[in-house]
């Protein structure tokens, strides 16, 4: 045994000496804890954690395989998404107990906190008094016992999983069902309590997902778009009432809800297109060998002193689920990211060996349902993503139809195959800027403080949004306008919600600025990005860099079907279905979206050039103008409606 | 987005040591909120008929002897005037709604942050610590308070938008989360007179509630009556003369703990403020439902 007192130990310091000392085989007590926050956080080493008192928040979170004692209380989120292990708390446990775990064992002897088991995946959560209310709140997995009563709404949305409870059952949550226990449970269950010393004789009721809520009713009819062009006809039926309204209406009469598809809002909005530069280009266009006389390296996230992305030029890969995407299509990205030098990003649902491999640089995202997220991925990360939101549809979670779980990306993502998965629209443990403070410190604490730290932020009030990233610390924030792409997704909050991405970057600046923030935070812009003229202009309005997820699916052979939501991908990007899949060869697409990242490239040179600068850095709202009076109201830009004359 | 705490003390033989507890407990939440901090101290009530005001100045050219003695000739009776930092405490045997017209007419730089018989509020920008530091909480004795650390997400950082907010004689709230029809709620309560000094979500909440109170209810009737009128997110503790309240939200957005011991209650946004308190490994610790409404009173 081992002591560390927290009475003089910053529990940073801490975290590195338990790992140190874990290493070496020691078993470690912690002394005068006083609730400190993120204790054990990161640990990957099996050793024996003592804690001689009550703990704060995130306590043994993102670990693997220790075992923590714990005398007293403990705040929010206990073992959070913690492996392999145990933690056994002697009091009471705060809220979110257990969340999102994916095989430990948390034993609290006391009393637990709301939300208990929030996204859990497996392993068991149990409870020797009362839970409070929501306990198993969207559990995909693994057990929860509760020794005394329930609370309100248990097992509120759990999709898979079982609960027991031996107390009372104050309410079932919605789409949970009482079911007889089976002989064989209950012994594993009497086996489980013995193992941690707790005495039960009682009875026990038996909890689990009613499936009502795992599936679309109706399925929706497959169809082509329709273009917004109220001329599309002739005729009296012109106009308002055109064929896409009509087509509408007509899918919503026979489905009975809200229709679902692939790629960004459609509808004509302000875009780059509206902008334009406020010079002749040629003399860039013209060089010879622009590559050669810009500067274009750019690095991310060094706010914080963690090593940042080192990009070849400012450009990255759009985040994009292996789930939405097909296994070949990510490793295409992947392989494209290391020619061309730029950081590849796995987007929800985890991360893949292969991608890891053939990535040079790979961002890996936290999302609200936690799926396939686990310490060892963040540990062999180059960069952390917060998702708090995307353009596509800020405030919601991601969506992917039954066809596409499949066994192995449900055992991946730890969930029941074949469900229509619908993420949850919030973190478990991020209700606001103020905890979030402590989340970020939680990944920092896991990957030694040696990562960028960034947030994926969907175009919404940005204004505000971008100083509470600041506040909170972040490296850098991706901002995704209107116009990003998903995989699936309402068509109401496609074409409704976000707002243009050109809007979205001023809107940061603004907000920037208002605050005096400096350009320390970098900001990565997405949302419809096409090309490297894009990318110049939004340098220009303030971008470190920006990402491009669309232009680069297309450059692999995307036919723009946006049926990507029905996983019969005819091009084999967005499929899970492998006779799909084989159409898309991994080396031919890496390719094509390598050669399609080097004249993106070209033009981001060239432009440069042409503007009259030598690195990307010099480029500056000076070098562009509004071409319509909406993009001059959104951006600041004066209104020079005569470049567009000199253009055409 | 902020930490909130508040301590009640069953057992008064504790409560030289008031200032120090709340101190304690607030310096645990300044992560969560950096700006800027304030805290309500109920003590020492002023004799019957009088009233004891906490004062801050928007400017510092501000006479505080010279409002004394002001308010001495306007009023006719003795003042006593206590400067602390940009804030002061006047005291006076004077009608609370007479002396707040008199004060707004005569000194417009001066603001009303507190008003009642024990109530003292406190607060300012800057971290928690320094702004404990600057008011003395550490040597302030009393029978209960609250506090607040702050952190600004939407509007500006200043002391007038600092928490706690008075929500009418000895009652002042702070409030953790963020409330989205304010707006709304803002101009309906000016349409009934209610006067606002900023843009923010939380003196909505206190000007309700203030109302409410006005119009009869009990400050658990008020509360319960917040849940459904008030939209968002919040955790709210809830200063009175003679007691303190913790409410939640209906989904209980917002983090919130509460502990008991035969000497204290006590509320925070996270255990570890409770954890600096004595006897805290031997209270009864639990997390106040959603939607419900928890009072305490001294008997």
């Amino acid at each position: 045994m081992v002591a560390i007192d927290l009475a003089v130990t910053p529990v940073r310091e801490a975290n590195q000496r338990i790992r140190a000392l874990a290493a070496e085989g020691h078993d470690i007590d912690i002394l005068n804890p006083d609730a400190r926050h993120h204790i054990g956080v990161g640990l990957v080493t099996p050793t024996s954690v003592r804690i001689h008192g009550s703990a704060g928040y995130f306590c043994a979170g993102l670990s693997d395989g220790a075992r923590f004692e714990v005398d007293n209380n403990v705040g929010w989120a206990v073992g959070d998404n913690m492996h392999r292990g145990s933690v056994v708390v002697g009091g009471n446990a705060s809220a979110i107990a257990g969340v999102a775990i994916r095989g430990a064992e948390i034993v609290i002897r006391g009393n637990m906190g709301s939300r208990a088991g929030q996204v859990m995946k497996a392993g068991t959560l149990c409870c020797a008094g009362n839970a409070s209310f929501l306990a198993g709140y969207m559990m995909y997995g693994g057990r929860i016992i509760i020794l005394g009563d329930s609370g309100e709404r248990v097992g509120e949305d759990m999709t898979g999983g079982t609960i027991y409870v031996a107390g009372r059952i104050v309410s079932l949550g919605a789409d949970a069902r009482e079911t007889d226990l089976p002989a064989q449970e209950r012994l594993e269950i009497l086996e489980f309590l013995d193992r941690y010393g707790i005495s039960f004789h009682g009875s026990l009721s038996r909890i689990e997902n009613a499936g009502t809520k795992l599936r679309y009713g109706t399925p929706e009819p497959r169809s082509r778009p329709q273009p917004y062009d109220r001329g599309d006809e002739g005729g009296a039926a012109t106009g308002y009432w055109n064929r896409r309204v009509r087509e509408d209406i007509a899918i919503k009469a026979q489905i009975g809800r809200y229709r679902i598809r692939g790629y960004g809002a459609s509808k004509p909005m302000p875009d780059f297109g509206d902008i334009d530069f406020a010079r002749d280009v040629e003399k860039g266009l013209a060089h010879p060998d622009p590559l050669a006389a810009v500067s274009l390296e750019t690095t991310v996230g060094s706010r914080s002193g963690a090593k940042p992305l080192g990009l070849s030029m400012p450009v990255m890969i759009a985040p994009m689920s292996y789930g939405a995407l097909s296994r070949s299509m990510k490793i295409a990205l992947a392989v494209a990211s290391r020619l061309s030098g730029v950081a590849e990003n796995t987007g929800e649902g985890g991360m893949l060996d292969r991608q890891r491999e053939e990535a040079d640089q790979l961002i890996y995202q936290c999302l609200s349902g936690r799926l396939g997220w686990n310490v060892h991925n963040m540990q062999r990360a180059d960069a952390i993503e917060f998702y708090a939101s995307q353009g596509a549809k800020p405030g919601l979670g991601g969506q992917l139809m039954a066809k596409k779980v499949t066994p192995d990306l449900a055992a991946m993502r730890g969930i029941p195959q074949g469900i229509d998965l619908r993420s949850p629209s919030r973190h478990p443990d991020v209700l606001g800027a103020d905890d979030l403070v402590i989340k970020i410190e939680e990944f920092r604490e896991a990957t030694a403080y040696r990562l960028p730290i960034g947030l994926k932020m969907g175009a919404g009030r940005v204004q505000h949004d971008i100083k509470i990233a600041y506040k909170d610390g972040f490296d850098y924030v991706a901002l995704d306008g209107v116009q990003g792409g998903t995989g699936a997704a309402s068509t109401e909050v496609l074409e409704n919600v976000g707002i243009p991405t050109l809007a979205a970057i001023q809107e940061a600046m603004d907000g920037l600025k208002e605050i005096d923030a400096g350009n320390d935070m970098d900001i990565v812009l997405m949302g419809g990005i096409k090309d490297g003229v894009d990318v110049v202009k939004a340098l220009a309005l303030g971008a470190r860099a920006c990402a491009m997820g669309t232009s680069l699916l297309i450059a692999a052979g995307c036919i723009a079907c946006m049926q990507c939501h029905v996983g019969a991908c005819p091009v084999g990007i967005a499929t899970q279905d492998p006779d799909h899949e084989q159409r898309l060869e991994v080396r031919t697409a890496a390719e094509k979206i390598h050669r399609y990242l080097e004249t993106v490239r070209w033009q981001i040179a060239a432009l440069t050039l042409g503007l009259g600068h030598t690195d990307v850095r010099q480029l500056g709202r000076s070098d562009l103008v509004a071409l319509t009076p909406e993009a001059a109201a959104l951006t600041g830009l004066p209104y020079v409606p005569k470049r567009a004359a000199t253009a055409a | 987005m902020c930490g909130i705490v508040g301590i009640f003390l069953k057992n008064q033989a504790l409560a030289p040591s008031l200032g120090r507890l709340l101190q304690g407990m607030l310096l645990e939440m300044a992560d969560r909120g950096p700006d800027s901090a304030g805290f309500a101290v109920y003590r020492r009530p002023v004799p019957p008929g009088s009233v004891k005001l906490s004062l801050y100045a928007t400017t510092s050219t501000v006479q505080w002897q010279q409002i004394g003695t002001d308010a001495e000739a306007a009023f006719g009776v003795p003042a006593l005037i206590v400067h602390r930092d940009r804030h002061a405490l006047l005291s006076l045997g004077a009608e609370a709604g007479a002396l707040s017209a008199w004060l707004a007419s005569s000194y417009p730089d001066v603001s009303i942050i507190g008003i009642g018989s024990e109530i003292e509020v406190y607060k300012e920008v800057g971290h928690p610590a320094s702004v404990a530091e600057r008011f003395h909480l550490a040597g302030l004795d009393g029978g209960h308070g609250i506090g607040h650390t702050r952190m600004a997400t939407e509007s500006a950082v200043t002391v007038r938008h600092s928490h706690p907010f008075a929500a009418g004689l000895d009652i002042c709230l702070v409030h953790n989360g963020s409330l989205s029809n304010h707006n709304d709620l803002r101009r309906r309560l000016a349409r009934r007179g209610m006067r606002f000094q900023t843009d923010n979500d939380s003196e909505v909440a206190a000007a309700y509630l203030a109302d409410r109170l006005g119009a009869g209810l009990s400050l658990r009737e008020a509360l319960i009556t917040a849940g459904t009128d008030l939209d968002g997110f919040f955790t709210f503790a809830v200063g009175t003369a003679d007691g303190f309240a913790v409410a939640r939200d209906a989904i209980a957005c917002k983090p919130a703990v509460l502990a008991e011991t035969e000497d204290w209650v006590a509320m925070a946004s996270e255990y570890r403020a409770i954890a600096t308190l004595p006897d805290a490994d031997d209270a009864r610790v639990w997390e106040p439902k959603a939607g419900e409404v928890y009072c305490w009173n001294r008997a």
